[in-house]
């Protein structure tokens, strides 16, 4: 069972991302959206999560804020967090990656490159 | 305001328009006419230059990018109904490339969120073409960047 949240507030982008995760030959059980940060919560709190595939410019709650509010909370502390963003800042990058986010993939992207990170960051990889 | 060169933009909106619709484009060899009413998504960015990227296009192109982005045939539902913030997202992603290569990486850039109307074409539109991309089908897609001058 694999259990995947996407954070974007662009409704399109979460449809994009579903659909490359398909083209990438993951098989995903169940996807949850959301469309900011908050939102997100709501669904960690409520759900079993096992990865995480977040935005970071978005309203209210980016998600660089998200992934600091997820690495002080134990419930989401271990739960891997890719970055799927168009901002390419180091600095941004640097600091993520402190926090514990597993990859950062730069909009657009290539299906099999979401699926890679995805396997890497859940302990896949070598498996269809 | 001043402008990043033609050709690093139309590169960098080919780019993404072929990655993330599947549309090839190049630019219009003719002069394009544009339909009474058309679709543009504007976004303000900062960084080390501060400015604004336009992105306009028409209905019937807005409708294939997003049916294209989406993975869906032009007939279905959500075609129309995700047609403006699939050139939001359009935006979003063109500007994020298009920092990146004017300003490096190096640097913190803050981007807004992408804004979608639906008017006449601006006189601005309608003077020059040279910003204007047209995929293989001849449909239009004018992308316009502006910088603020450095304070």
């Amino acid at each position: 069972m694999l259990s995947i949240l996407i954070v974007d507030d662009s409704a399109v982008m979460r449809r994009m991302v579903v659909k490359a995760l398909a083209l990438g030959g993951l098989q995903v059980d169940k996807v949850f959206e959301a469309e900011g940060g908050h939102q997100a919560l709501d669904v960690l709190d409520a759900q079993w999560i096992d990865l995480v595939l977040c935005d970071i410019n978005m309203p209210i709650m980016n998600g660089v804020e998200l992934v600091e509010k997820m690495a002080s909370e134990p419930l989401t502390a271990k739960v891997p967090v890719i970055m799927v963003t168009t901002e390419r800042s180091e600095i941004r990058i640097s600091r993520l990656k402190e926090l514990g986010v597993s990859a950062y993939l730069n909009k657009p992207f290539r299906p099999e490159a979401l699926a890679k990170a995805v396997r890497e960051a859940l302990g896949l990889e070598g498996q269809p | 305001m001043t402008s990043p060169s033609r050709e690093l933009v139309q590169q960098v909106v080919a780019q993404v328009l072929e990655e993330c619709a599947f549309l090839c484009t190049e630019q219009s060899a003719a002069p394009v006419t544009w339909p009474a009413q058309i679709t543009r998504a504007t976004l303000q960015f900062s960084g080390p230059r501060s400015g604004r990227i336009e992105l306009s296009a028409t209905r019937e192109l807005t409708l294939a990018i997003a049916a294209d982005m989406l993975g869906v045939d032009l007939e279905d539902p959500d075609v129309g109904k995700l047609a403006d913030g699939a050139l939001a997202e359009l935006t979003n992603v063109v500007t994020g490339a298009l920092m990146a290569k004017l300003f490096g990486t190096e640097c913190l850039c803050e981007l807004g969120m992408p804004v979608v109307e639906h008017g006449a074409p601006s006189e601005r539109l309608l003077a020059t073409t040279e910003l204007t991309l047209v995929d293989m089908e001849g449909r239009p897609i004018d992308v316009r960047v502006s910088l603020r001058p450095p304070a």
